[in-house]
């Protein structure tokens, strides 16, 4: 996948956020799903512009640290924005764990307020998307 | 008093099977119980992590894997009372900050209860 990609899948997966909340139903877990899943691709277009000869299908010699493939999938990934761009760390770190959260259903939903989601659509649009 | 110092103080004092029940107390695994020097050989990134973790009131455990002691730490599973977006909030902030200070990159699960975490955690600290 190239950075202009990413760049679309960023940028849909912000739609996507819209067409659930237009549809007003209950899919707060989709929604916080769906942005985290953005951020994901604003990171990766970032690294793409900004990492010599990134390659997200080969993470691999940019994050090999102590045994040979620890860092695998997300971790991976987080491993790059902590390094690359730690000022995001904080948030790129709170949407996955959300994003995880409310997959495994360890997410309380009910206390996931429209504040919450209007935060971490702000974040989305002031940060990440920014990277673009 | 520093945290690492009272970490230190609350780690020395845990009396074996007769585990103190003041406002924070620590309970090793079986795996590790007996071993009290254990958090202190611990290097300091995972130290850090149990003593910032340790001062959020919310936190009831925190479960560090792989049990293997030669390897790494890298999954960290905390388990609090309920698992909000404020909790999930406080938990990797504090999380990110340890990962900045030392470079170490650790894999985050945040449950309310401990029944998911998977068996043979490396350490396991409860408040009681």
């Amino acid at each position: 996948v190239d950075e202009a990609a990413h760049k679309l899948k960023g940028e849909r997966n912000e739609r996507f956020i819209v067409e659930l909340e237009t549809a007003k139903l209950d899919y707060k877990d989709w929604i916080i799903v769906a942005a985290f899943y953005s951020a994901i691709h604003y990171v990766m277009y970032h690294f793409h512009k900004r990492i010599r000869g990134y390659d997200d299908t080969r993470d691999e010699p940019f994050l090999r640290r102590g045994p040979q493939g620890r860092f695998r999938g997300h971790l991976h990934r987080k491993r790059l924005v902590m390094l690359h761009l730690p000022k995001l760390l904080k948030d790129y770190e709170y949407l996955y764990a959300m994003a995880r959260e409310a997959r495994y259903g360890s997410l309380n939903m009910a206390r996931v307020t429209p504040q919450d989601l209007a935060d971490m659509k702000h974040v989305l649009a002031t940060k990440f998307r920014l990277l673009t | 008093m520093t945290p690492e110092t009272e970490w230190m103080r609350l780690y020395r004092d845990v009396p074996g099977e007769n585990i103190s029940r003041s406002f924070f107390s620590v309970l090793l695994s079986a795996r590790f119980r007996g071993n009290l020097g254990h958090v202190a050989q611990m290097p300091e990134p995972w130290r850090e992590l149990l003593t910032c973790l340790k001062e959020l009131d919310q936190v009831i455990e925190v479960h560090l894997f792989p049990a293997d002691q030669d390897e790494d730490v890298d999954h960290v599973w905390v388990v609090v009372p309920e698992v909000t977006p404020q909790t999930i909030r406080q938990v990797t902030d504090i999380i990110s900050e340890v990962e900045l200070e030392f470079e170490e990159t650790f894999d985050i699960r945040v449950v309310d209860d401990p029944r998911n975490v998977p068996a043979g955690a490396h350490t396991f600290l409860s408040k009681v």
